[in-house]
């Protein structure tokens, strides 16, 4: 024992010490003749010591304090996460504690392969069991190696899931603190946990099994064989044999999932001595702690490993925060978001441009009244159901790229947290397509037009900005449709032939970056960087694209109910009365119904002359930006964004992004790192800033702002400040006209 | 769906309501005089009041510049400050309250600070009124909104 070691066998003799009630589990169990791996727990005292003389404590407390927990969204979590990770992966071990946990770490564990365990003090408790909230790694070797994986256990207390638990697991900078254990690594041939109570009769255990380490069965990546005994006797009362097509097992480091040549694996994977082995074991460990138990367990050599017990509690059935159980519902792995991944590619995304395609081009205006209502009926089902999928697929696909962010700051150590998106993004995003497009369209149109060209009086110009918007949005124009589309276009390609050229991602600076990313890794782990580098694409590409995907639905639902707003006239009093589907319907079926409005969303502040000075929200893309805010709370909005302009908008959308190289910042209600708008402003270099709430509210058109990307702050300038700035902008670009 | 926060204004008066003492700056010469003062506040927003010795540096300060800044916050000199603590600086004119006004205000002061009773009634001290003109309101570190009276 050192200053922050202790034996886990010791641990339960030190009454004042508290490592967890995961290590003081295993200490009870060793001390009671379980079998379990040997190993040290090393103190919460070493993570509060390192927190406190590095600094550490005070930047974590600015990361948390920029907006409150409650308030954010699983993507600002997880961002707000990501920051923290990232400080304890940079910041080095100083060096007495680096000694001091040296010393304490027996010499076979410096050499042998190790398994490095979270141990909160506040999770596991009876009656609420928060497992899988911090991270474990399996299969490290070396002491370099246990030392930067001890930082990020430490990291791991700050998790995402964790801080959507931060009310229950009363997280608090002074007061949470995390121990690590370091057990030696037993690699089992079969592997499993032990439940004391069947979810569904309390009267029965459940025991399951898998090959090999048992971190795929945990993962949920590999079915298992189940058996169903009585929670008296052990008693099998059910058994499920699942197909054994896959194991986990070992690797240079860490673990990987793989075939399983099926041969001779057709026999339960368990036989009825190691069934009631694993049953009295169970049963011993509960009496022990006088409660029900879920243990994971492992054999090697014939023998019987349990590696970890703790109390059953029902955690998802009693959190009624929906919300907060699809969250942490996100987190795939890499096996998993493989098989998302096809699915996506092969069936979702064909299948949504052959329906978009199929309801795309009706002539809505031959339709009668009857015919639109069902029209509208029948995309909105469309647009319902691919919201849904998107929901429930390609959103949880974007772990994708928070995996391969978290693997490539865990390697590579980036000064950035987000370098990694440097190499995800490629310049196959549609929306950038599409922004090419109209770079070239513009300088097309313009070069064929004297002076400004009217979509109203140029046949030839009309035609090809109707094709343009069929092509882009699936809405299909004609002569009396989408003028406001086309103006708007028109505007914004005028303005797009003035721009500055905007600082774009290089791909040279990529490439080099993704080498170094995949030469961090042994030849033989290469596959599986190689693996994680495509799916962190696919999924980046998918984040931004798959609105523009759903877009389509969205848009081509619009344009139905637009035109049913010119039918029923007098009776759409304005936006926001005809914008329900369901009400629209009602109307074109009903001559003297008139539609209900939908509440228009308000978030004004009561009183009239709150200003803002300063916003804080998170910084999404870095860089520094001046200039006058242009407030887009309407599609109108959009025709009116002048070169340069700052936009403050709800969320950036695949409509908006039209405008994108025109301006030189955003600023988003909506918060996260890896947004739409976020993705967009990284890729033409332009600051951005995102999660604050008022900023629609606080902020005007015309005000002038400073974006700072870095930091995440949104200053608003009062008007004598921005006033000498404007004219210092003007005098700076009357001299440059004047050199050239 | 994102949420409301409360409104800055009743930030501002919850933070009035919990905190009794505020450092106010004066305009000397030829440096600013900052001071702790007890302030107590009407509902409206509109008027601080505090208590002082005419004989006073701030005192004579504001018989010869009548602008004044005050900053009231809720730090506990902690580390969790950086994430906790607001500070409102407010900006207004101050001057002494006349005899007819002091009367009126008093009770609202005494209500707050009865142990000051004696000092208040004692001949030589002013009962000082500070219209507000702006309250900048400062939290998570560097989030500044104002409010604005004028």
């Amino acid at each position: 024992m050192t200053q922050y070691t202790v034996a886990i066998k010791d641990i339960v003799r030190e009454e004042n010490l508290n490592c967890g009630n995961k290590a003081r589990a295993l200490s009870i169990m060793t001390s009671e003749d379980i079998r379990l791996p040997d190993g040290i727990c090393i103190t919460p005292d070493a993570y509060k010591e390192f927190i406190t003389q590095t600094g550490l404590k005070g930047r974590i407390l600015m990361e948390l304090g920029r907006k409150d927990l409650k308030d954010m969204r699983w993507e600002e979590l997880w961002d707000a996460s990501l920051r923290i990770r990232n400080m304890f992966v940079r910041t080095p071990l100083y060096p007495s504690l680096r000694e001091d946990i040296i010393s304490g770490l027996p010499k076979p564990l410096q050499r042998k392969p190790v398994v490095i365990r979270s141990s909160s003090t506040a999770e596991d408790t009876q009656g609420t069991s928060f497992a899988g909230l911090h991270d474990s790694f399996v299969n490290v070797t070396g002491i370099d190696r246990i030392l930067h994986h001890i930082k990020l256990v430490w990291g791991s207390l700050w998790s995402d899931a964790a801080l959507s638990y931060s009310k229950e697991l009363s997280l608090d900078i002074n007061n949470s603190a995390m121990s690590v254990l370091i057990q030696n690594m037993i690699v089992g041939t079969k592997s499993g946990i032990a439940f004391g109570e069947d979810p569904n009769d309390p009267k029965k255990a459940v025991i399951e099994a898998v090959y090999g380490l048992n971190k795929g069965l945990v993962d949920g990546d590999i079915e298992p064989d189940r058996w169903v005994v009585s929670g008296e006797t052990g008693r099998i009362v059910s058994q499920h044999q699942s197909a054994h097509a896959r194991y986990t097992t070992v690797t240079t480091e860490g673990t990987i999932l793989k075939k399983k040549n099926l041969a001779g694996t057709r026999s339960p994977l368990l036989n009825k001595n190691e069934i009631s082995e694993i049953f009295s074991t169970l049963t011993t460990i509960q009496n022990i702690f006088g409660s029900k138990q879920d243990i994971e367990w492992t054999f090697r050599r014939g023998l019987l490993y349990i590696l970890q017990a703790r109390p059953i509690t029902v955690r998802s059935s009693r959190d009624n925060n929906k919300r907060r159980v699809w969250d942490l519902s996100l987190r795939r792995s890499i096996d998993n978001l493989n098989n998302l991944s096809e699915k996506i590619e092969k069936v979702y995304l064909p299948a949504m441009t052959k329906a978009a395609n199929k309801l795309s081009g009706r002539d809505l205006n031959k339709k009668s009244d009857e015919e639109l209502a069902q029209e509208i009926a029948e995309r909105k089902k469309a647009f319902d159901y691919w919201r849904a999928i998107y929901w429930n697929e390609f959103i949880p696909f974007a772990h994708g790229f928070r995996l391969f962010g978290q693997v490539y700051n865990d390697r590579l150590s980036p000064e950035d947290p987000y370098e990694f998106v440097d190499i995800l993004a490629t310049s196959h995003l549609l929306s950038l397509e599409r922004n090419r497009a109209l770079e070239s369209f513009a300088k097309d149109i313009f070069k064929s037009s004297q002076g400004l060209p009217r979509s109203d009086s140029d046949p030839v110009l009309n035609d090809r900005l109707e094709k343009f918007i069929e092509k882009f949005t699936g809405v299909s124009c004609d002569i009396t449709k989408c003028q406001d589309e086309k103006e708007t276009l028109l505007n914004i390609a005028r303005q797009l032939l003035h721009k500055s050229p905007s600082k774009k991602n290089r791909p040279g600076r990529r490439e080099k970056k993704k080498k170094l990313f995949l030469n961090s890794f042994s030849k033989k782990d290469r596959a599986y960087a190689e693996n994680l580098l495509d799916i962190g694409r696919k999924s980046y590409r998918l984040r931004d694209d798959d609105n523009i995907y759903l877009g389509r639905f969205e848009g081509l639902l619009t344009e139905a109910i637009e035109e049913s707003r010119k039918r029923l006239g007098r009776r759409c009093k304005d936006t926001y009365t005809c914008s329900n589907p369901e009400e629209v319907i009602r109307a074109l079926h009903f001559r003297t119904y008139k539609p209900k409005a939908v509440k228009e969303s308000t978030h004004k502040d009561s009183h009239i002359k709150v200003q803002a000075r300063q916003l804080r929200g998170q910084p999404a893309s870095r860089g520094i930006a001046e200039g006058t805010a242009r407030v887009l709370s309407t599609a109108e909005d959009l025709g009116l964004v002048q070169n340069g302009e700052i936009v403050v908008c709800d969320a950036i959308d695949p409509n908006m992004t039209f405008v994108i190289p025109l301006v030189s910042a955003i600023v988003e209600r909506r918060g996260g790192m890896l947004i739409h708008g976020a993705i967009i402003a990284r890729e033409y270099g332009i600051p951005c800033v995102t999660g604050i709430p008022d900023a629609t509210d606080l902020i005007k058109t015309g005000d002038y702002l400073t974006v700072d990307g870095y930091y995440g702050l949104v200053i608003v300038h009062d008007q004598k400040e921005a006033q000498e700035k404007r004219s210092a902008v003007h005098r700076l670009s009357t001299k440059k006209e004047n050199i050239s | 769906m994102l949420k409301k926060r409360p409104s800055l204004r009743s930030d501002i008066e919850k933070l009035l309501r919990k905190e009794r003492l505020g450092v106010i700056a004066t305009r000397g010469e030829p440096y600013p005089y900052a001071t702790l003062v007890g302030f107590s506040f009407t509902k409206d927003l509109k008027r601080l009041f505090f208590a002082t010795m005419r004989s006073t540096r701030k005192y004579r300060n504001i018989l010869n510049n009548q602008h004044v800044s005050v900053l009231i916050d809720t730090r506990k000199n902690d580390i969790d400050d950086f994430k906790d603590a607001v500070a409102l600086t407010i900006l207004g004119r101050a001057a002494e309250l006349e005899k007819a006004d002091k009367k009126k205000y008093l009770t609202l002061y005494l209500k707050r600070f009865p142990h000051l009773k004696s000092f208040i009634e004692d001949p030589e001290t002013a009962l000082v009124e500070i219209q507000v003109d702006r309250y900048i309101f400062v939290r998570r570190f560097q989030e500044v909104k104002e409010l604005s009276l004028i």
